[in-house]
């Protein structure tokens, strides 16, 4: 699924396009924590959060995020998008909860992160 | 050799031992000896054991911040490794005579420190073996045979 | 191994399975099957234990009838020194021993005589210091047999002369023949004893294969008769033989006491008993020369079959040994030294350990048995309770391992598979399918979009944490978060939140807005406290493999496909 279709699906504003809103997303997570975010991601993977700092885009980066989507109308500070402008990772912004948009993109067929394929250093046990 | 089946099984227990807490000493060398016995070990050797294990473990109640002490059981051997951070045993060929205590009056006080834990310690084992950083901590690998079986 | 004779029985109509015994017993002999106590012969050492602690008296001992008597010609009575303490202070030792006599026996003979013999050979062995240190009484035989079956590694430490009883018995049976003419065999010496484990260990010593006993009557049913007879006796004080020394044998510290020098230690009641013998395992206590150990508190004046209070025979005894302490010896000490060099105190046998505690013969096989053992009892909930019949978490798991009980025993690994159980059928009801009439409750029938909690197990293939709760449970929407001041501001009573949030304020946010449940996604297990408090809380715990992604999109597709 093509990140520009994704921003059609949740009708999301887009805060930064880094020029790359046709690349192709393979699956999703959702998470508000670092630390699991942290644990949970890989490359090519669509993130939904409800927090909207620089330390997600800090994250995003380290974990070769495809983009980010800011959910419940969470609209970050002017030094967020600059970093990720910066960093050349999208972001979007969404109006619905978190539920809502992982529940649309999910039966608009596209895949959450599962243990299958999620890298396998790291074990969630 | 004829192999006994029995002698691939293994156990192994795992205490931590606090320091200078009384009311718990000796608490784990008792749930060994309950083991050793439910285990049908000759009673001779539980004694040993259970000794051995004891004065290891009161060692660390009285000299060291913490420890651990963990016990492998096969039917031919028992191994108790005990180890601690504590200040350590400088002269260990000193620790091993008998009467030698650096305990306080305080401990010697509650029946301690009189200086018969590591000679009592190398009386019950088979094989002792020690191993001490002062500063760092020291630990004792105890090995007793199960020869008669 | 033998066929162990046992005093303590089991009165089955009255016994109603009430689980008490069990925890007393200090060899965890007891277990309740089938709602009825049941002792196992290797384990029991007759102490009497269970017999004090029973609220429906259905621990009974068994001691003879005194019509045994007539199957002697010439009969001897043998009472112990703890019978002399169960009368008023005023009533004299010779009194009572003249009230036996009337009873029916032809002779008396006491055991504190022999106490006093005993006492002897004891300061003799002490002093040469032959085996290992501390030297263990061997007068309890409840306690001889505890360390038997408990501590096999300390019956080497058990003293190698025989009980007062036995040597009371023998002297008085020698000199009858002597002056009747006699054979053995036609003299009876009747021990009246204050406890089962003597009444055992007259039937069958530990130390020696037979014993010189042939007869034993409790305290307690002879006591109606002593005392009536008692009124009316004149005294012939020369009835009365022993001295202080023998006669305080009969409270705990009397044994020591007698002995007189050295480093002795006395400890009574079968569980200080334990934990001292543990502390001579451990430490060995090389430093103590003896160890008076009895298994009754207060000693054999506190014995299961004796009728006086303990504290109040305690006086009396002390009372008596000052009184009779002066008394010159009945046997001279050079003859009791005679009897003590030429054996007659020494056990024929030396004593050997009965580890019956162990799991199996064989050490290997032990050792797996022992590592199943430690897992069962990870599974079992800790509380020791007792309603399964075994007297803790510990020997319930033993006796899974060792084949004679099921983990079902236990009520609350029952209770979660009855719970499992009724989960499930839940589940199954619901996979009826459509045209068989599924279950369509009225709500959603009139377009309310409602799912049901059993539902949301099924789609996320989800386990249910804690009690089983209502399945029907009502899901009227969702909300996914991580962040419990947004879950507080935005999410909806009814709700199901998806979070991989574990800890307790979970349940806190949730219980506060009426959440319907909560789904901890990510395969991340919820901490115990939140699992206590979800419980407190009647809150639904959900716990999901599936990230909080998916999870949230499976419930909204199904959700949204209702619509």
């Amino acid at each position: 699924m093509k990140l520009s279709e994704i921003q059609q699906i949740l009708e999301a504003e887009v805060l930064v396009a880094a020029g790359n809103m046709d690349q192709e997303i393979e699956m999703a997570f959702s998470a508000d924590l670092i630390s699991d975010i942290l644990v949970m991601c890989r490359e090519h993977t669509l993130l939904l959060t409800g927090m909207a700092h620089m330390q997600v885009i800090k994250t995003a980066e380290i974990c070769d995020l495809a983009a980010v989507v800011f959910v419940r109308g969470k609209r970050p500070g002017q030094e967020v998008i600059d970093l990720a402008e910066k960093k050349g990772i999208p972001v979007l912004l969404s109006r619905l909860t978190m539920y809502e948009s992982s529940g649309l993109l999910f039966s608009a067929g596209l895949p959450g992160i599962s243990k299958k394929n999620r890298t396998s250093q790291e074990g969630l046990e | 050799m004829n192999k006994d089946p029995g002698d691939e099984q293994a156990m192994s227990l795992e205490f931590s031992l606090e320091s200078l807490n009384f009311i718990r000493a000796g608490e784990a060398s008792s749930e060994l000896k309950q083991r050793l016995n439910k285990l049908g070990f000759r009673p001779e050797l539980v004694r040993r054991a259970a000794i051995a294990a004891y004065e290891a473990e009161m060692n660390v109640i009285i000299h060291a911040e913490k420890g651990t002490m963990k016990v492998e059981i096969t039917p031919a051997r028992l191994l108790v490794l005990v180890e601690d951070e504590g200040p350590g045993i400088s002269n260990i060929e000193q620790a091993m005579q008998e009467g030698f205590s650096t305990a306080s009056e305080a401990i010697r006080e509650l029946g301690f420190g009189a200086g018969m834990g590591l000679p009592n310690i190398k009386r019950c084992a088979d094989d002792l073996e020690i191993q001490s950083t002062p500063g760092r901590g020291t630990r004792l690998k105890i090995t007793i045979n199960n020869e008669q079986r | 191994m033998g066929i162990y004779y046992h005093s303590v029985r089991l009165d089955r109509e009255k016994c109603k399975g009430c689980v008490n015994c069990i925890k007393k017993c200090p060899t965890e002999a007891i277990r309740v099957r089938g709602g009825k106590a049941e002792i196992n012969e290797t384990k029991c050492i007759d102490c009497g234990e269970c017999i004090r602690i029973c609220p429906n008296q259905a621990k009974i001992v068994v001691t003879d009838d005194l019509e045994k008597l007539q199957e002697y010609e010439y009969t001897i009575a043998l009472p112990a020194p703890a019978l002399f303490s169960q009368f008023k202070p005023e009533t004299e030792p010779a009194v009572i021993l003249e009230a036996l006599m009337r009873i029916g026996f032809d002779r008396t003979f006491e055991v504190a005589v022999g106490a006093e013999l005993i006492t002897q050979a004891i300061r003799e062995e002490i002093l040469l210091k032959r085996e290992k240190k501390p030297y263990i009484s061997s007068a309890c035989p409840a306690v001889v047999r505890l360390i038997q079956v408990r501590f096999p590694g300390l019956v080497s430490h058990i003293i190698r002369v025989r009980a007062p009883m036995e040597i009371a018995a023998r002297m008085a049976k020698e000199a009858a023949a002597r002056e009747t003419s006699l054979p053995l065999s036609r003299i009876g010496a009747f021990f009246i004893t204050p406890c089962p484990a003597k009444a055992t260990a007259a039937k069958q010593p530990v130390g020696d294969d037979n014993s010189w006993i042939d007869g034993v009557f409790s305290m307690n049913t002879l006591y109606r008769e002593l005392h009536h007879k008692a009124k009316s006796v004149t005294v012939d004080a020369r009835l009365h033989q022993a001295t202080g020394l023998g006669m305080g044998w009969g409270r705990a510290g009397g044994e020591n006491k007698a002995i007189g020098s050295g480093s002795l230690l006395s400890v009574d009641g079968i569980h200080s008993v334990v934990a001292v013998l543990e502390e001579v395992e451990k430490s060995g206590m090389g430093e103590i020369d003896f160890l008076e150990t009895q298994a009754c508190v207060g000693g054999c004046i506190g014995g299961p079959l004796v009728v006086q209070n303990p504290f109040v025979s305690r006086v009396l005894i002390r009372k008596m040994a000052e009184k009779y302490g002066r008394k010159p010896l009945s046997i001279p000490e050079e003859q009791t030294a005679k009897m003590v060099a030429g054996g007659y105190m020494a056990t024929s046998k030396i004593i050997q350990p009965r580890p019956v505690m162990q799991l199996d013969e064989d050490i290997g096989r032990a050792l797996s048995k022992m590592v199943l053992l430690e897992k069962t009892l990870q599974s079992l909930p800790g509380l020791d309770c007792g309603s399964c019949g075994s007297p803790s978490c510990r020997a319930l798991a033993e006796d899974i391992v060792i084949g004679v009980a099921f983990e079902s025993d236990c009520i609350f690994k029952l209770r979660e598979r009855v719970g499992i159980l009724a989960n499930e059928m839940v589940e199954l009801a619901q996979k009826v399918p459509p045209a068989m009439g599924r279950l369509q409750p009225a709500a959603r029938e009139e377009g309310i979009v409602r799912l049901f909690l059993s539902e949301v197990v099924e789609i996320l293939d989800a386990g249910l944490k804690g009690d089983p709760v209502d399945p029907l449970r009502q899901v009227t929407g969702a909300y996914c978060s991580d962040l419990l001041s947004d879950v507080m501001a935005n999410a909806k009573e009814g709700d199901i939140w998806f979070t991989i949030q574990t800890h307790p304020n979970v349940v806190a946010v949730a219980s506060l807005l009426n959440l319907s449940a909560v789904v901890i996604t990510g395969g991340k297990e919820p901490d115990p406290e939140t699992m206590d408090k979800a419980k407190q809380e009647n809150l639904p715990l959900l716990v999901t493999k599936t990230g909080s992604f998916e999870a949230a999109g499976k419930i909204y597709c199904f959700l949204h496909e209702r619509k």
